[in-house]
């Protein structure tokens, strides 16, 4: 008699694998990557391959401790998106050591001291990002200006070897090279009482927002449609992060034109559409269901224009959604949906 | 035919491939006749039914070989005339692969029948005379529930506005009986329907179809017109799986949800599946009882798929052999679809009232177990749930252990439809764990309500135990009171007392002497 193997409903295969939707993450950052190099020079590839290699050694280090499986967790890409985004969030021409430091916290204490790939409560890039910020304030705000702007800024090999040595080498000081992003730029200008037109009048200024940081900010919108139209990611984080940093940012700017950045200004410059899109997804500390989601999203955005408006930082995309994730299992807890049947 | 986006949709649900093409391009099989049929006194959803047959006896087909034990249970009748070989344990299908009690017949060949059932007239038939007959037919729901249809029928009795659902909604990929039925015998269908409109005082029948089932809305929505009854309607449905789930379909065709411990009945609904409508014809029409169905055999392990009428108890393997036999890729049998059947270890159980449909698929098409990451809170299972579960949840708190804890957030709810499992990228086998922890909750209500029994058993015995025990004080007490103080005992009593006194002791000393028994 013949006998067949059994085991439980549904036989069907899934149509995912966690893989899958991190390297379709992953891969939808790609022509971002590519415009932020052309403007800015080859610095972000370079943090991106310290992120990964220090994030893949010390995520197997862990695993090995921990006695579980390479393969399948290295394979999962988890750690290559903690990698690139930690990355995208530095200076080019970072350090190397800053960039390991923020990427073994990251993954050692933000993530595996939680208990690994889906049970840590904070989002290991940003928990990363704000260590070193906090650490090294010199060496993070030490930013580039945007090709063609200015004609001293260092070429490819000079950020390598600042990216090794912490030194600009071949006579370049820090100080002439680097510039203030324009979030950054605005807040200082602000503190001295500038009006907005007159800060907009400085060359950094593009279209809309930041010269060449505007087109890394629409390439990465448009990677993170393509991520809603592959449902790696639902719409109601991104959606909701960006009204919440657009309604206030709209409501002081209609108040005070004078003296406030303009609604798009806020919404094309620093990390607004990178925080949207791919860092307050990450499904693992953010809240799971459609409504929490809505108020999750608004609560990044929230505190990312507070922080912009009256903090101490000139961006807070990293402060919204730490803070954010820290509610997030309470506000699951308070929108759960109705059950089918069962009344409200 | 109405336009289905005018319905309103239940939460989530899937768009799986239908894969039905390969088993509805064939007419519909007919099955030589098996050397043995192993009729289960379960293949229903109730209590075992009580065999009336023993071993050795003639029967003749449509004779009631097993009578129902109570309401929720069904009676067996013989497919064909046979001889009862008696009552063995034989493998059933069921998931954990169980033997059970089945009644064994040899079919003499004879093919004769009893006409047991005087058959009814369908203008004249009042509510307790169709609950009776669909009783005594042993009909019980055919689309995979296997709910006795008499005890859903009497349900809907007294009801005051009643609405039909024609479930023609088959929702799991491959299989395709319902849609073959529907194309060969939607009059049939239609006349059954009519008969329930008539006896129940419904107000309507919404005959619902999914819009890909081309041909079976061509021949119901003919069939409707040939009727000419303007209380039945057709309603085209989106394909979306679940749909053909009692609870979804209502939700669709109503707008409205069942409550969480009711049922559609509860909100004026009745749904029958197709196959049992056409039953209920039968039985009443022709008094013939429910003994056949047809089974979709598919799937690519399968060499000629197509769809099959078969007696109850007919072993698979007759099915099997009958659509050409396994393929080489076979390597899964399942009973019912690939998202809610059953996996069976062997081909040697018999074709039950559940049996709609006999899946076998390749290897490769089977998701494996063992490849499971950790959950990353994605939602998609949430976003799939037609049950408006958060799965995810369910599953951390079940993970803890918290079984009540998952029963709070709605665990009963569940359907087991498999949704979340299938969009799930990290590949947990969520059903399986709601079924572990439903399986818990349940034991642990039943021990509750066991306790409960014995907690409040012990307790009334121990009130009366008091209660004697202060009368016998009150009375002997009320004795004392009537006798006067000083007063001995009477004489006659005290010289008794010490006669049966010496007796005993005089026992005490020498044990040989007595009554013999000690």
């Amino acid at each position: 008699m013949r006998r067949f193997d059994t085991s439980g409903a549904p036989y069907l295969q899934p149509g995912t694998t966690v893989s899958q939707l991190m390297s379709r993450l992953l891969l939808s950052l790609a022509p971002a990557a590519a415009v932020y190099t052309w403007f800015f020079g080859p610095g972000l590839l370079l943090n991106i391959l310290v992120a990964s290699a220090i994030g893949l050694i010390a995520e197997a280090s862990v695993l090995q401790l921990r006695k579980k499986p390479l393969r399948p967790h290295l394979g999962d890409y988890s750690v290559l998106v903690t990698a690139v985004l930690f990355a995208w969030c530095l200076p080019p021409a970072t350090p190397w050591w800053i960039t390991a430091i923020g990427m073994v916290f990251a993954v050692v204490f933000a993530k595996h001291l939680y208990g690994g790939l889906g049970h840590n409560p904070f989002n290991p890039a940003m928990a990363g990002y704000v260590l070193v910020l906090i650490s090294f304030p010199q060496e993070l705000t030490r930013w580039l200006p945007v090709s063609g702007l200015y004609e001293h800024g260092p070429d490819a090999l000079q950020t390598l070897w600042a990216t090794l040595t912490g030194q600009l080498g071949g006579g370049l000081q820090w100080d002439a090279v680097t510039m203030a992003t324009p979030l950054d730029y605005m807040k200082t200008e602000m503190a001295r009482m500038t009006t907005m037109p007159e800060i907009k009048s400085h060359p950094m200024f593009g279209d809309f927002a930041g010269r060449g940081y505007e087109w890394v900010a629409n390439f990465i919108a448009l990677g993170g449609a393509w991520l809603i139209y592959k449902h790696v990611i639902r719409w109601h984080i991104p959606v909701a992060v960006l009204v919440g940093v657009l309604l206030p940012a709209t409501l002081v700017y209609l108040l005070d034109p004078g003296s406030n950045g303009s609604p798009g200004l806020h919404l094309f410059s620093g990390a607004t559409m990178l925080g949207a899109f791919y860092i307050a997804t990450d499904p693992v500390s953010a809240a799971t269901s459609p409504r929490g989601r809505l108020i999750f999203g608004f609560g990044v955005g929230l505190i990312t224009f507070v922080v912009r408006k009256w903090g101490g930082y000139p961006d807070g995309i990293a402060f919204g959604v730490l803070l954010m994730n820290a509610a997030a299992p309470l506000i699951d807890h308070f929108t759960r949906p109705r059950v089918y049947g069962h009344e409200e | 035919m109405r336009d289905p986006h005018q319905l309103k949709q239940f939460h989530g649900g899937l768009k799986l491939d239908g894969r039905k093409l390969e088993s509805t391009s064939a007419m519909l099989g007919t099955l030589p006749l098996p050397r043995r049929l192993l009729l289960p006194l379960v293949q229903h959803s109730g209590r075992a039914a009580i065999p009336i047959v023993k071993a050795g006896d003639k029967v003749l087909g449509h004779q009631e070989i097993a009578r129902p034990d109570g309401d929720r249970s069904c009676s067996l009748h013989a497919p064909t005339s046979a001889t009862v070989i008696g009552i063995q344990c034989l493998p059933i299908p069921h998931p954990g692969g169980l033997t059970a009690d089945c009644l064994v017949l040899e079919p003499d060949g004879r093919e004769e029948f009893a006409h047991s059932l005087p058959t009814l007239d369908p203008a004249s038939l009042d509510m307790a005379t169709l609950v009776q007959r669909v009783r005594d037919a042993g009909i019980a729901g055919l689309g995979g529930a296997v709910f006795p249809t008499g005890l859903k029928l009497a349900g809907a009795a007294s009801r005051e506005s009643l609405t039909l659902v024609v479930n023609g909604a088959e929702c799991e990929p491959y299989i395709s009986c319902d849609d073959m039925l529907m194309r060969e015998q939607a009059h049939e269908i239609l006349l059954g329907t009519r008969i329930l409109l008539n006896t129940l005082g419904a107000t309507a029948a919404i005959v619902a179809i999914e819009r890909d089932k081309r041909q079976a809305l061509g021949c119901m929505q003919a069939a409707i017109e040939r009727l000419g009854d303007e209380r039945i309607r057709l309603q085209q449905i989106f394909t979306i799986y679940p749909a053909g789930g009692e609870r979804q379909l209502v939700q669709v065709l109503s707008g409205k949800e069942v409550p969480a411990d009711g049922l559609p009945i509860d909100i004026g609904y009745l749904c029958q599946n197709v196959a049992t409508l056409l039953a209920i014809y039968h039985a009443v029409t022709e008094g013939t009882p429910l003994v056949s169905r047809i089974t979709t055999v598919t799937g690519s392990g399968i060499a000629k798929p197509g769809n099959f009428l078969a007696l109850l108890g007919t072993p698979l393997s007759v099915l099997i052999e009958a659509a050409g036999g396994y393929t080489d890729q076979a390597s899964r049998l399942i009973m019912g679809g690939p998202m809610m059947g059953i996996a069976l270890t062997s081909d040697e159980v018999p074709v039950v009232r559940a049996t709609n449909c006999v899946l076998v698929m390749a290897a490769d098409e089977v998701r494996t177990s063992g490849e499971q990451m950790p959950c990353i809170r994605c939602g998609e299972c949430e976003q799939a749930c037609p049950a408006q579960l958060q799965p995810q949840e369910l599953y951390w708190r079940i993970q803890g252990n918290n079984l009540a804890g998952a029963d709070e957030l709605g665990l009963g709810a569940c359907i087991e439809c498999g949704c979340c499992d299938l969009v799930c990228p990290s590949h947990i086998p969520l059903v399986q764990h709601y079924r572990y922890a439903k399986g818990k909750v349940r034991t642990a209500k039943t021990q509750r309500e066991q306790s409960d029994v014995a907690r409040q058993r012990f307790e009334t015995r121990k009130e009366r135990l008091e209660n004697e025990a202060a009368r016998r004080k009150q009375r002997l007490e009320e004795k004392r009171k009537t006798r006067a103080p000083g007063e001995q005992a009477p004489k006659a009593i005290k010289g008794e007392i010490d006669a049966i006194l010496a007796r005993t002791q005089s026992k005490h000393r020498d044990p040989t002497q007595g009554d013999g028994t000690s």
